[in-house]
């Protein structure tokens, strides 16, 4: 059965007359954007493709529009140096360095145990870079209201090359700092990589 | 050795700039890369440690099969 066409007046989806040959009183591009995100459930907040730096520095993303929300990584470039990528709270620009717990279980593709766990530590591992490989790595993180001031939580999910050996890992992390984050900081040490970092705000 | 770089992007304008890493940056960056070499060697001592354990139950006769039962 033929559907009827329908527009977005801004505010509604009605039905299109079938003599109305004139759309101008009706939707917009930027209307029908917002219509869409309207329904989503997560909103691009930022997105940065970066290579030849030791850390990014991603400001402004957390904020009381979102309680929660998600953060994907990939590599994209060959570091010179095997590393851990490595992720700190950001309050306006101010790193916080401390009160990181995690726990992070993987197994490698030969099936051995390779863990992560950080007691107290002044850093997230997010996941691994390996200097001969240039596109392999990747993270998925959920991160638990940055913003409040609260206690900051993460879930993680990578995959990692690490001197040739490959792993996934899942788990979870804590900032036990009950302070409001704006922002976070992903670094590598003693080498600069490459990648696409991408923010999305979680509907509530 | 290569200059590190941070790169700051301000998510709410878009705008973004690069700067070298400050001394207080590159101290921080290389403990935390002494716990990472730390935290490997661990790992590769237990890696090494479960090929060692697997070869001495294979000297003791178990198949592969008995092995995997064994440590699941």
């Amino acid at each position: 059965m033929a559907k009827k066409a329908r527009v977005w007046t801004g505010t509604e989806f009605v039905e299109l007359a079938s003599a109305q040959t004139d759309l101008t009183a009706y939707s917009t591009t930027a209307q029908m954007n917002t219509a869409i995100g309207a329904g989503s459930a997560l909103t691009l907040i930022s997105s940065t493709a970066f290579s030849g730096v030791a850390s990014v520095n991603i400001t402004s993303c957390f904020s009381a529009t979102y309680t929660n929300y998600k953060v994907l990584f990939y590599q994209t470039h060959q570091p010179t140096a095997n590393r851990d990528v490595t992720l700190q709270l950001l309050a306006t620009t101010t790193p916080a360095t401390t009160a990181y717990y995690q726990g992070l279980s993987g197994t490698t593709a030969t099936n051995t145990a390779n863990n992560t766990v950080k007691n107290n530590g002044s850093e997230i591992v997010t996941c691994q870079i390996w200097d001969s490989a240039a596109d392999t790595s990747s993270f998925d993180m959920t991160v638990f209201k940055p913003f409040l001031a609260n206690r900051t939580t993460f879930t993680i999910t990578n995959f990692n090359v690490s001197s040739g050996v490959y792993f996934g890992q899942a788990g979870g992390a804590l900032h036990s700092t009950q302070t409001s984050y704006n922002g976070f900081s992903l670094a590598t040490s003693g080498t600069n990589f490459g990648g696409v970092v991408k923010v999305y705000g979680i509907k509530d | 050795m290569e200059e590190l770089k941070a790169l700051i992007v301000d998510a709410a304008t878009g705008e973004s700039y690069e700067r070298p890493f400050t001394a207080q940056e590159i101290a921080d960056r290389e403990v935390m890369q002494a716990e990472a070499v730390a935290r490997q060697a661990e790992q590769d001592a237990k890696a090494d440690a479960r090929v060692s354990a697997l070869a001495k139950l294979s000297a003791l006769g178990l198949t592969d099969a008995e092995v995997g039962a064994l440590i699941g």
